[in-house]
């Protein structure tokens, strides 16, 4: 059931990616450049999608026994449509990844360095939840950035998803 | 291990929400009554914590095999004191339910209605990981309207929880 916990996680963390980049791609270069101030982890709504596809990938290097020093970001993608093409191809990695890991996985020890230099050991299982967490976060701020540009958008919760979309 | 990961997100959460609440509360009362604007899912820092507390509520009474209508928010609260001393009351029953869960309870179909009495079923641990999720996604918006009031709060990332050293 660990394994099932997890996998399902990862199908909602997909969904809710997509939905808001799909919101957010539509309201075009206008909303998703557009400065909205410091008080945000990242000022526009493209730099904060960035912001998530960098974390999946440098996460996701971690769990195959890399410690990648940068993170990627705003500056690495020329438009959302960029963005779009690399976080498909990540999106499928990472979903292979997921979808192959056994019980015996998720217990095992991951040693890495983070970007600030700092060493730690977690077990996998919490990390693949630490990332859906961080991404939830940053949803968060991208949902109320959409408010405040266009109004706000459809909810991003599990339980819709279970209901709406998994209907089990 | 599906017990250590609800577990573990269960300790991470009542972290988190301690976490931002002494945050908050530190601004004292006035500060956590201040409309910040309608963009956010509730306009003041207490109306947001209190919207957490009233979600893991009315999620803990459905686990427990109630459909609870009532929907705690702000307007149930005098005061962020007031809801500390409810919230505290509230985290103790949950962690006594989270560590009483075995696998199997993990795995029970709970039937609940929701407060417009719509009828829905789902696994128990679908349910767990959402009241988590959910709060996070609030925490965010907490987090926000912290940095703008008097700067960034120190981070709830997941991944320094588990870093961390525990007893």
């Amino acid at each position: 059931m660990s394994v099932e916990l997890i996998r399902e996680l990862y199908d909602y963390h997909r969904w809710a990616n997509r939905r808001l980049f799909g919101i957010a791609s539509d309201l075009g270069d206008e909303v998703t450049l557009r400065d909205m101030g410091k008080h945000w982890s990242f000022p526009t709504i493209k730099g904060m999608f960035a912001h998530l596809y960098g974390a999946d990938r440098i996460w996701l290097s971690r769990w195959t026994g890399a410690s990648p020093a940068r993170m990627a970001g705003d500056a690495d993608f020329a438009s959302m449509s960029e963005l779009r093409a690399k976080w498909d191809a990540l999106e499928g990695e990472q979903r292979t990844f997921v979808e192959g890991l056994s019980a015996s996985d998720l217990a095992r020890a991951i040693a890495f360095t983070n970007n600030q230099g700092i060493q730690a050991e977690v077990a996998l299982a919490p990390l693949l939840q630490h990332v859906v967490n961080h991404g939830t976060h940053h949803r968060s701020e991208i949902a109320t950035m959409l408010t405040i540009a266009s109004g706000s958008p459809p909810d991003t919760g599990i339980a819709t998803y279970r209901v709406t979309v998994v209907k089990r | 291990m599906e017990l250590e990961l609800i577990r573990g997100i269960w300790d991470y959460h009542w972290w988190a929400n301690r976490t931002l609440f002494t945050e908050a509360a530190a601004l004292g009362e006035e500060t956590a009554r201040k409309d910040q604007g309608q963009h956010w899912s509730f306009p003041t820092l207490k109306g947001m914590l209190a919207h957490i507390y009233g979600a893991d509520r009315i999620w803990l009474g459905r686990w427990k095999g109630a459909s609870p209508t009532k929907f705690y928010g702000d307007a149930d609260f005098a005061s962020l004191a007031d809801l500390r001393t409810h919230w505290d009351e509230l985290e103790a029953e949950q962690r006594a339910f989270v560590t009483s869960l075995g696998t199997t309870e993990l795995a029970r179909t709970l039937d609940y209605k929701a407060t417009n009495g719509k009828p829905f079923a789902q696994p128990l641990w679908q349910l767990l990981q959402h009241v988590v999720n959910h709060a996070t996604h609030h925490r965010s918006e907490l987090a926000a309207m912290l940095t703008m009031t008097k700067g960034s709060p120190p981070p709830t990332d997941m991944v320094l929880f588990y870093r961390q050293p525990r007893s």
